[in-house]
């Protein structure tokens, strides 16, 4: 596990405003943050903009918001900086957004009093943080998506008319149903929220497991910068969520009582969905998948979700990889591959040399290691990843991956239903 | 104590609040409660834990739902609702208490008026938080303790001092808490530490939820006769 420090600072006077870190070893010190922002500094009276650089132990990613705030990513050596890693910076600045408003958090001119405001927002970088370094506790693929992460339950028309009767009832049009950070279901509206939002929203419910309400004051990042909702988040059973935006009403105690005479007549729905973990995937779909097929993580760019599973048994034959390796190998996969090579969706990357092949528009790929083979597929709007063990033929890898996608994406149990 | 009848019939349901075969509590949601016999009468209270920011709100609230406390200060974003319940025997009775414990984060409530009245709505407890290691804090405890309520509520109050296991950073003597005790009629409950052993930790908050519940329910028993 590689470590990796988040450095926030002001951009116009370069005073430090936070730094967290996430994986062994300390953050650097403050010397050596304050010549991170000498040398991007440096650049710009130069009139040259510094994106990354790497030495021979660590990377460094840096991005300035709106001329005020200016983030620095540093990562051990084991990855390359890459337009991951920007990305990455985007979702960190989006959770700043997220709970202090863009005005507030771009026209401060108390440095103090905006240090102070920005402690809440650690729960939700550290959690990205965490992402970053695959630290176990913490899997998932939403980060480097940009989709929900998303749970396909067996019976999706049930939840999805209690959930719009629910959000009918509380007056809110954007609702979703969460099991574990992942979203079940979601109102049309939920749905509309931007990429970054459908990120953040899950990971900031996922800060707190043991509370049965809460009444959070929000930002939304693209959608709604500077006027704040309430998001009211009411755990409906141990691992179910029932989240609402709303405006002044209802109260938090109006919204537990609502959800409590709502949710009660399809408890044992809500209790169904819970055997979904640590799957993710209908028990249907599940035994139709191929019994090489030992991860996978499927992305729907168009409708924004992503759903992942790394519990797949694997053959006795190779040694089998934990679940935290597997998610690894497929976020490595998902850096190296789809970007530079496949872009989403189903569009070659601009700088692809297309000159050299001027038909040629790549749509499968794989990557084979001494540990694991991961073999990708790209078929408008969705890409593909499956994890295979480093045995298996990559022809047979290929037919797999084409036979899953067709599982996923024909019949009743699309994942691009809403 | 005495007076409250076999403790081990309590303890008995009391594991219920167990994940099975462990010793971490269950997590339930507003449409669970524990597998109780259906005789057993359940009681709802509505408590609010107030104080300045980093006076230890959040801790209580972790501490007495069983949950892992925080390490640092953490503001807490808007407000946080847990359920906390406690099967008791009351006199020969058990009964099923559930308290349900809120915490706003102070930089939230000072920021957006809704909070504080949600919080207030409807309390039947206060509980004023304030940390030993805070003398200013200890001073205008009875500035705090007179607000924390409405007369309109009839809530029952209590001060949480907090950090009282930090014995060295302690800036409030065990005198000056007796004294508050007597002449404000305010009862303080000392908390802090965690039990050291997993398995200890329900023991060891036991007796501060016996504590808020018992004076919930005399609380009860003073309204009804009021009426
Ligand atoms: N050891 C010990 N530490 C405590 C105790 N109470 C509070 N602390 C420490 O003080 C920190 C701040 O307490 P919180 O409970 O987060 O503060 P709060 O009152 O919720 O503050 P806001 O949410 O900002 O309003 C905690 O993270 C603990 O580190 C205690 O009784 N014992
Ligand atoms: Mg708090």
């Amino acid at each position: 596990m590689a470590a990796c420090t988040l450095v926030g600072l002001a951009a116009s006077s370069g005073v430090p405003l936070f730094v967290r870190h996430a994986g062994p070893g300390k953050p650097p010190a403050y010397a050596l943050i304050g010549s991170l922002n000498g040398v991007h500094v440096f650049g710009e009276s130069h009139g040259v903009t510094l994106c990354s650089t790497r030495t021979k132990n660590a990377s460094f990613t840096w991005r300035t918001y709106h001329d005020s705030i200016r983030l620095v990513l540093i990562r051990g050596s084991e990855v390359v900086a890459d337009s991951c890693d920007s990305r990455l910076l985007d979702l960190m600045f989006a959770s700043l957004v997220l709970l202090l408003g863009l005005d507030n958090l771009t026209s401060g001119t108390n440095i103090e009093r905006l240090k102070r405001d920005i402690r809440p927002s650690y729960l939700l970088l550290d959690k990205l943080l965490s992402r970053a370094v695959n630290s176990s506790d913490n899997l998932g693929f939403s980060h480097l998506t940009g989709c929900a992460e998303c749970v396909i339950p067996p019976d999706q028309h049930i939840l999805q008319s209690e959930l719009e009767k629910y959000a009918e009832g509380v007056d809110s049009s954007c609702a979703c149903v969460m099991m574990n950070g992942q979203v079940v279901s979601g109102t049309r509206s939920f749905w509309s929220l931007s990429h970054m939002e459908l990120v953040l929203l899950p990971l900031l419910v996922a800060t707190n497991t043991f509370t049965v309400a809460r009444d959070l004051p929000i930002y939304l990042p693209d959608k709604s910068p500077n006027v704040p909702f309430r998001m009211l988040v009411v755990k409906l059973t141990g691992h179910v969520y029932a989240i609402t935006l709303c405006g002044p009403t209802p109260t938090l105690t109006e919204i537990i009582r609502l959800a409590s005479s709502s949710w009660a007549p399809v408890y044992q729905v809500l209790e169904s969905i819970t055997t979904l973990l640590p799957w993710n995937i209908a028990p249907g779909l599940l035994s139709q998948i191929d019994h090489s097929v030992i991860g996978l993580l499927l992305v729907n760019y168009d409708h924004k979700k992503c759903v992942s599973c790394v519990h797949l048994s694997e053959e006795s034959r190779s040694p089998p990889l934990n679940t935290a390796k597997k998610s690894a190998a497929l976020e490595a996969v998902y850096r190296s591959v789809i970007g530079p090579l496949l872009q989403p969706p189903a569009v070659p990357p601009d700088d692809f040399p297309s000159r050299l092949h001027p038909d040629h528009v790549p749509l499968e790929s794989y990557v084979s290691t001494d540990s694991y083979k991961v073999y990708v597929m790209q078929s408008s709007p969705y890409h593909l990843l499956i994890l295979y063990p480093p045995a298996l033929p990559i022809q047979i890898a290929r037919k797999v991956t084409l036979r899953t996608l067709a599982i996923f994406t024909k019949g009743s149990m699309k994942i691009c239903r809403h | 104590m005495g007076s409250d009848g076999p403790v081990w019939e309590s303890k008995t349901y009391q594991k219920k609040l167990l994940i099975p075969g462990t010793n971490k509590r269950k997590f339930f949601g507003v449409l669970e409660k524990p597998n109780l016999p259906p005789s057993v009468p359940n009681v709802t209270y509505k408590i609010f834990l107030c104080g300045k920011t980093a006076s230890g709100k959040t801790w209580t609230m972790n501490c007495l739902s069983g949950q892992e406390v925080p390490s640092q200060h953490v503001e807490t974003i808007g407000v946080q609702c847990s359920h906390v319940f406690w099967p008791m025997k009351i006199g020969s009775r058990l009964i099923l208490f559930r308290l349900e414990l809120w915490d706003a984060g102070e930089a939230s409530t000072r920021q957006y008026s809704h909070i504080l009245p949600a919080c207030r709505e409807g309390v039947d407890a206060v509980l004023v938080c304030c940390s030993a290691s805070d003398r200013e804090g200890w001073l205008d405890m009875p500035r705090a303790v007179a607000e924390a309520t409405q007369p309109a509520d009839r809530a029952a109050v209590a001060v949480i001092l907090t950090r009282w296991d930090q014995f060295s950073k302690r800036e409030v003597t065990e005198a000056e808490v007796e004294a508050f005790e007597k002449s404000r009629g305010v009862p303080v409950v000392r908390l802090g530490g965690t039990a050291s052993d997993p398995a200890q930790e329900m023991p060891h908050i036991a007796p501060t939820l016996n504590f808020l519940c018992r004076r919930l329910w005399q609380r009860d028993q003073e309204l009804l006769s009021i009426k």
